[in-house]
């Protein structure tokens, strides 16, 4: 092709950009071919070394594009359409509702997002979630079945300059905020049920914060995370399974028919106001264990190198009390008997628990 | 945070050209080619922003019977190098933190 014909074609494929730009742009093709040539190559191989006119358009549109949005700001997230994308840098947010009683159970693994329940205002079941190319999130429902989940780090190949750079931003971004995909401030996963949500939800984060607030699920919430702290407040549910390494799990005005498991390794446990109809089992190694206003049947409280401490409903003499620390202060007997079962040890730490009506 | 630096490191690799001496498109895609392929349609948005933003100026010479662009860099275009620079010094510390960490 001449060059002639190939800055015909491209002054064509610019027809969106204004006069003089397109005309700047032109400019800069010719001499780019000019400057070929008089390197020592022909015309055509001057222009084939050209991209085409159509990639270069499209090439100069996304980057127009790029810049007016960045000029925008960051656009709102559009809800109540049964589906939409929102498309915000690399980053889009997705709205999906589903009628609740389609639902039998609802799944999320999320690595570095964070995850909210709550209850929704009507009879639907609502996941507003953030993908982006290089940490994807697919939503599926087939026979029931919800699941929020993600291909994980390992599927990306062909690192080039830019990937590593990136892949080193998303560590830097990781070791400043505890996350290592959220490049994108802010980004989260939303899940509401209405009140009365019959199916069970199961919420797994690798580093990511998961919270419960005013949800009322009628099956079990399983909630578990590597680092990332798990709140549970003003809530109902069958019972709450909630476990994760390094970080606290924290309860509060939480009521359930059957149990409440709290687990952590390195962090701190505390159950406030809350009435269960089943077990509490708190088990932490490294922190303390506190209880607030709990009222239950049966209370295992255990750690190893931290405290426990609250208030418990009702006097001393409801319960069996079985006590220990090897090293701290113990307010609690050992080997009394009542209708109730209290079992609280410790390693390292004091035991202070009071009764109150 | 991420797309802005896959945009952010061509340019400061441009302007680290820059401030060896002037140069013109085609040497610049030249010489980018040591340490990145760069097309010239990613290079021309590159260009026109570095100047929108006061990083270079361009002016024209006479050359072969045709007008040659020539880029220069400005002071500016030179402290964006720098704070390039010293950031990345951050930026390396935490890196070798992190593998460190994981290995």
């Amino acid at each position: 092709m001449t060059k002639e014909r190939f800055l015909g074609n491209l002054e064509y494929a610019l027809h969106f950009m204004p006069d003089a730009e397109r005309e700047a742009t032109l400019n800069f093709y010719s001499e780019m071919i000019d400057d070929r040539m008089e390197d020592g190559l022909t015309e055509e191989e001057a222009v084939d070394q050209m991209e085409k006119p159509e990639e270069i358009e499209q090439r100069l549109r996304r980057t127009q594009e790029a810049q007016s949005d960045e000029a925008d700001g960051s656009r709102e997230n559009k809800n109540g359409a049964d589906e939409n994308v929102d498309k915000n840098d690399d980053w889009e947010t997705r709205s999906v509702t589903y009628p609740a009683a389609s639902i039998s159970d609802i799944s999320i693994r999320s690595d570095n997002l964070p995850v909210h329940l709550y209850r929704s205002e009507d009879d639907t079941v609502r996941m507003t979630y953030f993908t982006c190319a290089e940490d994807p999130y697919t939503l599926t429902l087939e026979n029931g079945h919800m699941l929020l989940t993600h291909p994980g780090f390992s599927a990306r190949s062909g690192r080039d300059l830019f990937e590593s750079i990136s892949d080193l931003m998303n560590n830097l971004s990781q070791a400043f905020s505890g996350t290592r995909y959220s490049i994108k401030a802010g980004a989260y996963i939303d899940l509401s049920v209405p009140a009365g949500f019959g199916g069970a939800v199961f919420i797994a984060t690798s580093n990511a914060r998961v919270r419960v607030e005013h949800a009322s699920c009628h099956a079990g919430v399983t909630v578990r995370s590597s680092n990332g702290r798990i709140t549970v407040d003003d809530s109902d549910a069958d019972f709450f399974d909630l476990q994760t390494f390094n970080a606290r799990v924290s309860v509060n005005d939480v009521k359930t028919r059957a149990n409440v498991l709290m687990r952590s390794t390195n962090g701190r446990l505390e159950i406030k106001d809350s009435v269960l109809f089943g077990m509490l089992d708190a088990a932490t190694s490294n922190g303390t264990i506190s209880v607030d206003g709990v009222s239950a049947d049966d209370i295992r409280l255990k750690t190893s190198n931290g405290s426990i401490i609250g208030t418990l409903k009702g006097s001393m003499s409801d319960y069996a009390i079985e006590s220990h620390t090897s090293n701290g202060h113990n307010s609690l007997p050992d080997g009394t008997q009542g209708r109730k079962h209290l079992s609280a040890k410790t390693s390292n730490g004091s035991i202070r628990i009071r009764f109150a009506e | 945070m991420d797309a802005q630096l896959k945009r952010g490191l061509p340019e400061i690799c441009i302007l680290a050209l820059l401030s060896k001496g002037d140069s013109y498109g085609y040497q610049l895609i030249k010489d980018i080619s040591q340490v990145m392929e760069i097309s010239e349609s990613t290079l021309y948005p590159i260009l026109r922003r570095l100047e929108a933003s006061g990083c270079l100026t361009i002016y024209s010479v006479e050359h072969g019977g045709r007008l040659r662009k020539y880029y220069s860099i400005t002071d500016d275009g030179r402290k964006r190098i720098e704070s390039f620079i010293s950031e990345w010094a951050d930026v390396i510390k935490v890196y070798e933190f992190i593998r460190g960490a994981s290995i």
